[in-house]
C-alpha cells in the first residue's frame, strides 16, 4: 500500500496524510491492527518534516483512526472503519455556521464575532 | 623466513585485491551502466555531462594507480632490505595505516555519489512523492540468526578481553579493546539505523530497488560487526602465545575476502532503470 502527497497541492500535506490513510481504512488496504510506520519514516521517504507526519498521526489517534502502543509502535485501531466515516472538521464547521446565523440574527456584528471569539481561544490558551 | 615471504604475498594480495580489482569492477560496472543506459534514453540518470562523470572516474583510478604503487614501492623495499616488517616498521601499523590509504579513493567514490544523487534530487521537478505505508524492521532485511551471531561474536570477544585483563600479555591494551568493539558497534548500529529509517538519497529509486539496497547493505554491516569481534579475540589469542605475525595475516586476508564478498551481492543487473527514462 503507498501513500502520496503533492506538495503544491491546495490542502496542507498533513490533511492530504490524513484523508490517505482514512480511504486507505476504507478501501480495506490496511486492515485493523496493522503496523503504520514511524514518524521518522514515513517523513524522510516522503521527504517532508517529521512534525507534519506528527501532526496527522496525531489527529488520526484522536478521531480513532490509529492508536500508538508505545515503543511498539502505531497501529490501525480496531474501530477504524466506522471512525474513518466521522469527519470532525465538517461537525464543527456545520455547528459553527449555526452558531453564527443565531448571531447574526439578533445583528450581532462580524467584528464582535472575531473578537469574541478570539477572547475565548485565547483565554483557553492561557 | 617463510613467515615473511607469507606476510609479502598477503600484503601483495592486498594491494591487488583492493586497489586494483575491485576499483577495476566498480568502474567496469559504471561504464557498462553508462553504456547500456545512454543519456539520450535515460536522461534523469545524468544530472551531469558525461565528460564530467569520466572525468571524476579518471580521477578515481589515477588515485588508485597512486595507492598501488605506494604498495609495491612499500614491498620493493622490504623485499630488498629483507625485512622482517614491512618497510622496516611495525606489521599491523604498516597494513592498517596502508588500508586507510587504499581507503581514500574509495572515499573520494562515495562522496562524489552523494553528491551525484543529491544533484539527481535538485534537478528533479516532482511535486508528487510517495512512500510505502509499511513499517521497515530490521528482521525483514537480516535473519534473526545473523543478529544472534553478531550478539553472541560480541559476548565472546568481551569474554576474551575479560579474561586477559585477569591473565595479561606483553603489549596487551586491556579493557580499551571493549570499548573500541562498543564504540564499532554503536557506529554500524548507527549506520542499521539510517539505511532503515533515514532519508531516501535517490529520488528515482523503485521500492523493489531500495529493499534489495538495504537488504545488502544491513547484511554487510552485521557481517563487519561479526568479523570485527572474531578478529579481535582471535588477534588477542593469536599476541597471548605469540603469534601476533599470523594475526595480520589475518587480517589482511578478512580484508580480501570481504572485498570479494562486497563484490560478489554487489549486482545491478536486477536494477529497474526504466525510472530514469524522459
Amino acid at each position: 500500500m503507498k501513500i502520496s502527497v503533492n506538495i503544491e497541492h491546495i490542502n496542507p500535506l498533513f490533511t492530504q496524510l490524513i484523508e490517505q490513510i482514512k480511504k486507505a481504512v476504507l478501501d480495506n488496504d490496511i486492515a485493523p491492527g496493522d503496523a503504520l510506520p514511524s514518524i521518522r519514516q514515513l517523513a524522510n521517504d516522503l521527504d517532508i518534516n517529521h512534525k507534519t507526519v506528527a501532526k496527522a498521526y496525531r489527529l488520526l489517534e484522536r478521531d480513532g483512526v490509529i492508536q500508538t502502543k508505545g515503543y511498539r509502535g502505531t497501529f490501525i485501531h480496531q474501530n477504524a472503519k466506522e471512525n474513518s466515516t466521522i469527519n470532525l472538521n465538517e461537525w464543527v464547521l456545520s455547528e459553527l455556521d449555526k452558531t453564527l446565523t443565531s448571531f447574526r440574527e439578533v445583528g450581532i456584528t462580524e467584528s464582535e464575532m472575531r473578537i469574541a471569539f478570539n477572547s475565548l481561544i485565547n483565554n483557553s490558551h492561557n | 623466513m617463510w613467515d615473511n615471504y607469507l606476510l609479502y604475498m598477503v600484503f601483495l594480495g592486498q594491494i591487488f585485491v583492493i586497489s586494483y580489482y575491485f576499483p577495476r569492477k566498480i568502474l567496469g560496472l559504471i561504464n557498462n551502466s553508462m553504456q547500456q543506459h545512454p543519456r539520450n534514453a535515460y536522461p534523469k540518470l545524468y544530472p551531469l555531462e558525461e565528460d564530467a562523470i569520466k572525468g571524476k572516474l579518471n580521477v578515481f583510478k589515477i588515485f588508485n594507480t597512486v595507492v598501488v604503487s605506494i604498495g609495491l614501492g612499500i614491498l620493493a623495499m622490504s623485499i630488498i632490505n629483507s625485512s622482517d616488517d614491512l618497510a622496516g616498521w611495525d606489521d599491523q601499523a604498516v597494513l592498517g595505516a596502508f588500508l586507510m590509504l587504499q581507503y581514500l579513493p574509495m572515499l573520494y567514490l562515495g562522496t562524489q555519489g552523494f553528491a551525484y544523487l543529491k544533484l539527481m534530487r535538485e534537478q528533479l521537478e516532482n511535486k508528487h512523492r510517495s512512500a510505502d505505508l509499511k513499517p521497515r524492521k530490521l528482521l525483514d532485511f537480516v535473519s534473526k540468526q545473523f543478529i544472534t551471531t553478531a550478539v553472541v561474536s560480541y559476548g565472546v570477544c568481551v569474554v576474551t578481553v575479560l579474561y586477559f585483563v585477569q591473565n595479561p600479555f606483553d603489549g596487551f591494551a586491556g579493557l580499551v579493546n571493549i570499548l573500541g568493539l562498543s564504540a564499532l558497534y554503536a557506529g554500524l548500529g548507527f549506520g542499521i539505523y539510517q539505511k532503515l529509517y533515514g532519508k531516501k538519497h535517490n529520488p528515482l529509486q523503485s521500492s523493489k530497488d531500495r529493499v534489495f539496497e538495504t537488504t545488502v547493505a544491513i547484511k554487510l554491516l552485521v557481517l563487519t560487526a561479526i568479523c570485527s569481534s572474531l578478529y579481535i579475540s582471535i588477534s588477542l589469542i593469536l599476541a597471548s602465545i605469540d603469534m601476533r605475525d599470523l594475526g595480520n595475516l589475518i587480517y589482511s586476508l578478512y580484508l580480501q575476502f570481504f572485498v570479494f564478498y562486497i563484490y560478489h551481492v554487489m549486482k545491478v543487473d536486477h536494477v529497474d532503470y526504466s525510472v530514469y527514462k524522459a
